[in-house]
Order: structure tokens, then sequence, then C-alpha cells
């Protein structure tokens, strides 16, 4: 036998010494006068409260007392035994906990009133029904595991919270269908406003699918984007980008307003087009020495207040250190002394270790390095042993046939009919990931291995007409930001709702304490200099307290702006197999108990009353 | 409780109307003057009684000559003989008497008005003793109506006590009232050695009429859950959880008691009655006593 909250039988201590106490201490009695007791002491004979020890003593009903404490106790830490059973209709009752579920179009809101329609449901099952609970968010969770406790499943429906999230209903309905899949006739119950797209091809077993949809079409405006870049024009300023979507059939005038902590910085008057979509563009914001918190809020109220504010982190601008191991080449020089705030040291010879954790990033070029490097570092020419690729046979006069354009480094670049004169093309081991390629194999990969970032460039740059190319520059200056930001996120410190956060952690610290936008602090552990944190549901600025360090989270999700409902029909599988199918489930005591222990009662009141 | 002095024991309609009572006493009692109830004693009254023989010195005029001339012999006519008789009032004043709505006590001293009003008209020798403490406060035999305006006095001013030691004060009945009479006790018999008590009462021969008075409260206690219960004369008190089966035993144990008070009254020629303290005494006068043999 085993206990749900094996912890609440420690509730039989104080349970069972009040019971004692009361027994021991006297009965705090009635004065009553009366002419003599004379005839009263035949009577009371066997009621005289004694010496309280001697009341303990073969007193059967301080023991029917204490067992009927014990039996309640026993079921309050609901036992249970697995066996296996016929089942009766197994429910996953999948709640939508995501941001549009806030949306107050209906009172007080969407959450609340789905979860009052899944609070009927429990209520209405049959009994020898089980059922679990799913709450659907960017990360589906599941709240309460299949059972027959109604009141564990009320209580667990009861303590459910929304999340300022999007939503992965396909993966939401998948865990639920995970969840029946040894039942025979399970069904899904999706409590829901509809907001994502129909739901096709998912896969939930035998499992009905059926929606209780919640909420009207509301009007809203929202901040579905939300972006801080370098400005183009002005090294060292940052230009905020936000996009603002509007779902209404009417036209909207509105105010964005810029905050730069709690000072209005800027605003910009827009006019939103029915069912239209407007961007708005804050340019030239210019960094101090500490990280400010940004934000972009919309000065209208509608049905969705989450998405009316977005947040970002101007972070300062720092120098980027650069070691250039080179015996002399011109265009590499050139393209990394482009950017004012890279800061270029030219050597010879490979460094120590010591001098190379002293720069952000340690350029080889046709220099073979001693060593791994600890940090950032771009490898040229050169084939370390260590790196994860495997070499192949050099080819000439090859031509760059594809590159991953969708990766940071090659974001803006144009590699089309780039001849390589010399080249060692190698095949990446897994870890590695492909940047260019010839038709022979890959010809640039980079690493990424906890918070060590490397690049490798199998060919000799001059010997290719790459450096002549205005993509050589630019592809440069892309290598040193995704090589010196620890994680995009972490270097632009954007985060969307319901996303993975890495913090970078420099320093010794094993664990750091995360301040959420509500004020509640989390702690977290450290590995490698990063702390991961996945339980971005709130929307707002969160702050590392050690390092100071500052990221915001932002809904910016299309769907979740979009308060429209949809009414999805259910879904019934195909070929259902009907009846019943033997399960391994978990059956629950405490109703017995409860009611030995209220015969237990029942029998020491009988007991009291005939003065057994 | 009920102040037993701010009450006049009885209203002045009540005693005409207790006048046209009589005592019902069994057993032949001497008496010392003549009077209405039949004596032991032989006289020389219109009933015939008896025969005896004629011994030297007797009056001839009851001679039965009829009787000489059949058998040659005399003898001497008998007649029954009327005296009054000895009637003590009993009351128990200790403080158990005090309780009751209205008071045991009070009741208790005016069924005894009642009847020493009764033995009074009736030219009975009425003695009257107030029980406390165990002990007994005497008031003098009285005869004659106008007896009567003492007898209330006396009545009236019960002493303050606390115990009762019934049997102690039985005692000192005994000792210092050597007639032998009508004895009408009330008390509630609040007192471990009751039994005691009446058997030393019962003793001389006299016409014990015992009037147990209760009140309602006793009869019928109102009484449940946890209680400190205090002896109002001791002051003993006892612990209780009174369920309606603890009620129960005690109505076991008051019928039980009284059912051997009635039998112990009984063996010796005497009489029972429980007065329920919350009656009107005119009911308990006129029907009750009548009903059960104690007044005609």
């Amino acid at each position: 036998m085993r206990f749900v909250e094996v912890w609440n039988l420690l509730w039989f201590v104080p349970i069972g010494g009040a019971i004692l106490a009361l027994y021991i201490l006297r009965l705090r009695r009635r004065r009553v006068e009366v002419p003599a007791i004379l005839l009263w002491t035949q009577v009371v004979q066997d009621f005289q409260a004694n010496v309280p020890w001697q009341r303990l003593r073969k007193h059967w009903l301080l023991l029917a007392q204490l067992l009927a404490g014990l039996l309640l106790v026993f079921g309050v830490a609901q036992p249970y035994t697995r066996a296996w059973i016929y089942s009766g209709e197994a429910h996953v009752l999948v709640l939508d906990g995501s941001a549009s579920m806030l949306a107050t179009d209906v009172s007080p809101n969407r959450f609340e009133q789905a979860r009052a329609m899944a609070r009927e449901y429990i209520q209405k099952m049959p009994p020898g029904d089980q059922a679990a609970i799913v709450l659907a968010g960017a990360r589906p969770r599941v709240l309460c595991g299949l059972t027959y406790n109604r009141t564990e499943l009320l209580r667990t429906l009861k303590n459910a919270r929304p999340a300022e999230t999007g939503m992965n209903f396909a993966e939401s309905l998948a865990l639920a269908g995970a969840l029946v899949t040894p039942f025979a006739a399970p069904s899904i119950e999706v409590f829901t406003d509809g907001g994502f797209p129909e739901p096709r091809d998912i896969d939930t077993g035998r499992a009905r699918v059926q929606y209780h949809t919640v909420g009207n079409p509301a009007e809203n405006a929202g901040i579905v984007a939300v972006d801080l870049r370098e400005d183009r024009d002005a090294p060292g300023r940052f230009d905020l980008f936000a996009a603002i979507r509007h779902n209404s059939a009417r036209e909207r005038h509105g105010t964005v307003e810029l905050w730069r902590g709690d000072n209005l910085i800027d605003a910009q008057e827009v006019t939103l087009p029915p069912k239209s979509e407007a961007t708005v563009l804050f340019r030239q914001l210019i960094p101090a020495e500490r990280p400010d918190e940004l934000r972009v809020r919309l000065d209208w109220r509608d049905a969705l207040a989450c998405d009316n504010t977005a947040y970002a982190v101007l972070h300062p601008v720092r120098e980027v250190k650069v070691l250039l191991v080179t015996r002399g080449n011109l265009f590499l020089e050139t393209a990394l002394n482009l950017h004012p705030r890279v800061v270029v040291r030219k050597v010879a010879s490979p460094p120590t270790a010591e001098t190379a954790s002293l720069y952000d990033v340690v350029v080889f070029d046709n220099v073979q390095p001693s060593s791994p490097p600890t940090g950032g570092a771009v490898i040229i020419g050169e084939l370390p042993e260590w790196f994860p690729v495997v070499p192949l046979k050099p080819v000439e006069n090859s031509v760059v046939v594809d590159w991953q354009n969708t990766h940071p480094i090659m974001r803006y670049v144009d590699l089309a009919s780039v001849r390589l004169n010399k080249a060692t093309p190698v095949l990446p081991k897994p870890g590695a990931e492909t940047l260019m390629e010839v038709n022979e194999g890959a010809v640039m990969v980079s690493v990424q291995k906890s918070n060590r970032r490397w690049l490798l460039i199998t060919f000799d740059i001059t010997s290719s007409d790459l450096p002549l190319r205005v993509a050589f520059p630019v592809m440069m200056l892309n290598a040193l930001r995704w090589l010196t930001a620890p994680l995009e996120s972490g270097e632009r410190g954007l985060v969307t709702a319901g996303g993975l956060a890495i913090i970078p952690v420099p320093g010794e610290h094993q664990k750091i304490h995360l301040r959420l936008p509500d004020g509640h602090t989390t702690e977290l552990s450290v590995q490698d200099q990063m702390a991961p944190f996945e339980d971005t549901l709130q929307t707002g600025i969160y702050r590392c307290t050690e390092t100071g360090y500052l990221f915001a989270v932002n809904l910016t999700q299309r769907e979740e702006t979009d308060l429209t409902v949809n009414r999805y029909t259910s879904q019934a599988p195909s070929g259902i197999s009907a009846g019943m199918k033997k399960v391994l489930a978990r059956r629950e005591w405490w109703q017995w108990l409860a009611g030995i222990a209220l015969a237990v009662l029942l029998l020491e009141w009988i007991m009291y009353h005939r003065r057994w | 409780m009920t102040p037993v002095g701010e009450n006049p024991l009885l209203e002045a309609s009540f005693l005409q109307r207790l006048q046209r009572l009589q005592l019902l006493v069994r057993r032949p009692l001497p008496g010392q003057w003549k009077g209405e109830h039949r004596s032991p004693k032989r006289g020389y009254n219109v009933e015939f009684a008896d025969f005896r023989e004629y011994t030297p010195g007797d009056d001839l005029r009851y001679v039965d000559w009829k009787a000489y001339g059949r058998l040659d012999r005399l003898y001497l006519k008998q007649y029954v003989e009327e005296e009054d008789i000895y009637v003590l009032l009993l009351v128990d004043c200790s403080r158990s008497m005090r309780f009751g709505q209205p008071s045991k006590l009070l009741f208790a001293l005016q069924v005894a008005s009642a009847i020493g009003h009764i033995a009074l008209c009736r030219f009975h020798r009425v003695g009257a003793g107030l029980i406390a403490d165990g002990k007994v406060l005497w008031m003098r035999p009285v005869r004659g109506k106008q007896s009567l305006i003492p007898l209330l006095r006396f009545l009236g001013t019960p002493p303050e006590a606390t115990g009762t030691a019934l049997h102690q004060s039985a005692q000192q009945v005994v000792t210092g009232w050597k007639r032998r009479g009508a004895v009408y006790l009330l008390t509630d018999l609040m007192d471990e050695r009751w039994d005691t008590a009446l058997r030393t009462l019962l003793a001389p021969r006299h016409e014990l009429t015992l009037i147990h008075t209760l009140s309602p409260q006793e009869i019928h206690p109102d009484l449940m859950g946890d209680l400190l219960l205090v002896d109002s004369e001791t002051g003993e008190t006892r612990e209780v959880s009174l369920s309606p089966t603890a009620l129960s035993l005690y109505q076991r144990a008051l019928q039980q008691m009284r059912d051997h008070a009635s039998a112990l009254c009984g063996h010796f020629g005497g009489n029972y009655l429980l007065a329920d303290s919350s009656q009107s005494l005119e009911h308990f006068i006129l029907r009750e006593m009548r009903v059960r043999g104690v007044l005609a």
C-alpha cells in the first residue's frame, strides 16, 4: 500500500495528542446544587471523573476515538494500491492556459469560465470513471494524473493558473492522448477559446476529442513583435522595433509610448487600419553603463492586457577584444577592424591559454591552436585534431554550392559562386553544424559547446575570392557577434514567453537567484557558467540578483493577440474498439477508511449513551 | 428557595374547610382526657366492648345482673372508652428541605399546620418537633382550637439548619416523647440512615405516617450532560455525565427508596405518602390524604 500524501500521517500526532489531552484533563462541568447527592451516588459510580490517568485504563471510548482518528488520518493520507481493474471511461481534461484565456471579454475571464466548465464536467462524471488534467500552454503540463478521486481533481483544477504564454496545442493533445493510451474508449475534453490553428493529424490514439469553447470574439490590439538592434548608421546606438497587430474591423488610433525605467522618453501616434499590422521604430537609443529596462506601451485598454506592453533590455555597449594570430592577412585585419567596438591585437605565434582567456575571440589564421580554446575562436586554414570533423580529400578549384543562411553568421550574406582555390572539405561530426559547402563537403563549420563557440574555415581565405566579396566583412562581423554572445537570447535579452532563457553567469556562482516580474524570487543552478530557466510564464523583466543581468520576456504571439474564438468540432478516432479493458490503475481506499471511521464514531456514540 | 417566614402557613378560608375533617388513626391509642378517639382503655360509654369478672371495689352499676341470674356469677359490662390522642408533628428543617419551587419545607410546614389544626379541632393533644442538625426543637403538647395560634407561630419559625442527621433526631424523639400517639413525619428522607430513623420511630408502636416530601426537581430531575453535583447540606461534590440512561437509573433508585420506606411503614402499621411540593396544599390535604386513609 502506498500513500498519495504520506506526510499527512503526521496529523495523527496532534489529533491523538488532543484526544488524550481531553481525556486527561478534567472536563469543565456545570456546577449544579442539588438537595442531596444520596440518590445520585448510586447512579454516578460509573460516571465519576476519577484521577486523570485512571480514566485511560480500559477506556473503550478513548480507544474508539483514537481508532477513529487513526482511520481518518490514514484516509487523509490517501492510501492506494495498484491493481488490474476493468476500467470505466477515462477522461483527460485539457485546460487551455495560454495568454488569450486571460481575455476579459467574458466575466471574469475566459480561463475562469473554462475552469467552471471543467469543474462541472468533473462533478457530472459517472462513478467509476477516472480523469486527468493537463494544462495546455507553451509547454503542456500534467497537473493531475489519472485518478478516481474527484476531490483531488477539483483541488488541482482550483489551483491551476494560466500563463502569459503562447499555446502548443499539438503537443498538449499528444500528451493527453498518451495518458489514456491503455484505455479502450477514452475521451479528451478540451476547454479552450480555440485560439490556435485547426488541429490536424494529431495522434490521440483511441481518444475522442471534444471541444468546450469559451469566450466571444473580442476586439484587441497588441504588440506581436519586438526587437532591439544596433543602428546601422550610428554604431553604439540601438533601434527598438515593435510590431502592433489589430484584429478589429474598425480603424483605431492611439499612442505608442516608450518608457526607459520610470521615464517616458518617446511616443508615437499610430493609426491601425482594420485587421492590420503596423510597426513603430524608436531610433538611436544610447545604452548607459548599466542595463536599462525599456517598455513599449500601448495607451489603450482592450480585452487582453498582457500584450499591450512589451519589454526589452538595453545592455551597455562594451568593446570586443580580438586576438588575431596571423603571419599577415590584410583582408582579415581590415574586416575585423571595420567595427568601431572591436579592438584587434595581432600576434604571430599561438598564445598561451592564459593569454587567450583575456580575449573575447581568438582568430587563428593559418596557425594551429596549441589546445582547444576556452572561449570563442575562429580557426582558418587549419584542421585541429580535436575539432569534431572528419577531414576529407583536399580539393582544388571548387565552388561554394550552399550555405546555411538561417544561421546568425550567415545573416545578410550571399556566397553564390565563391571560388576556392584550395580547400579541405570535412564531414561534420555530431555537435558541428555546416555553414558553407562545396560539392565534396563542408568548408565552414560552427561548433557550440556549452559556453564555447568555435568557427572553422577549412580553407585559406587568401586563396579564394571570398575576401573580395561584400559578404566577407558582413560574415566576419556576424561571426564576432555570434562568438561573443553566449547565446542569441542572452545577447539581446529578449525571450518569448514560455521559451527557454539561458542566463550567462560569469564567475564561480553555483546558484543564482532570479527575481520574477511579480516580485517572487526563484533559485537556479549554474552549469558551465550558464543557468537555464524555462518557466518564463510571465511577461516582464527578469533580474539575476547576483550578477544584475536582465532579460525581457514578451508574449509576442499573433495567435494569442488575435482573440478570435474558433469553435472546433469534435474528433472521433477511427476504429474504436468498444468494450472494457483491463488496465493497471490506482485504487484508492480513503472512502472505505472514512466509512469505517464513521462506523467507529457511531459505535462510540452508542457506547457513550449506553454506558458500556 | 422561598423564605418560609414570609408566607402565611394557612389561610382562614382553608382553616374552616379543615374543621370538617378528622384524623384516621387505626390503632387504639391511650389518651389523657375524654376525647373522640377510641382508647384501649375500657370506659363507660354507650358502646359495649366486653365482659370481665367482678372484683371488689368495682362500680355495682355496671354489673350485668341478667348474667348473674343465669350463671350465678358476677360479671361487669365494659364499654368502649373514647379519649383524646397525642399527635406529634415532626418536620425536617434541614437545608435540603428548602429546595424546590415552592420550597419543600414550606409545603411540609403547611401540611403539618393543617394536620395540627384538624387534631386541635378534634380536641387531641398536639405536640410538634422541628428536626435540624440531629436535634429536635420541641413544642409542648397543646389542646383546643385556641392553641392553633401558638402552633402556627411555632411552625412558622423553623430554625436555620444545614444537615439532617435524621436518625439522631429520631433517637431524641423517642426519648423525649414518651406517649404513644400518632406521629406525622414530614421529611425528604435525604439522610443516609433514613431507614434506621424510621425503625427507631416505629419501635414505640407509634402510628407513624410518613409524608415523604419531594420537589418536582427531585422526582423528575431536569438535568443532562456533564455536571458537578453539589450536596446542599454537606457541600460534597460528584462529577457526573448524565444521559437518559443515567436519569432512568436515578428514577429506579428513587422508586426503590419509596418502596422500601412504604414497606417499612406498612410493616409497623404506619402510612406512607409521597408529597409533591409543587401540588396545591388543598389538593393534597382534601384529596390525597383522604384517599390514602390518613384523614377522613
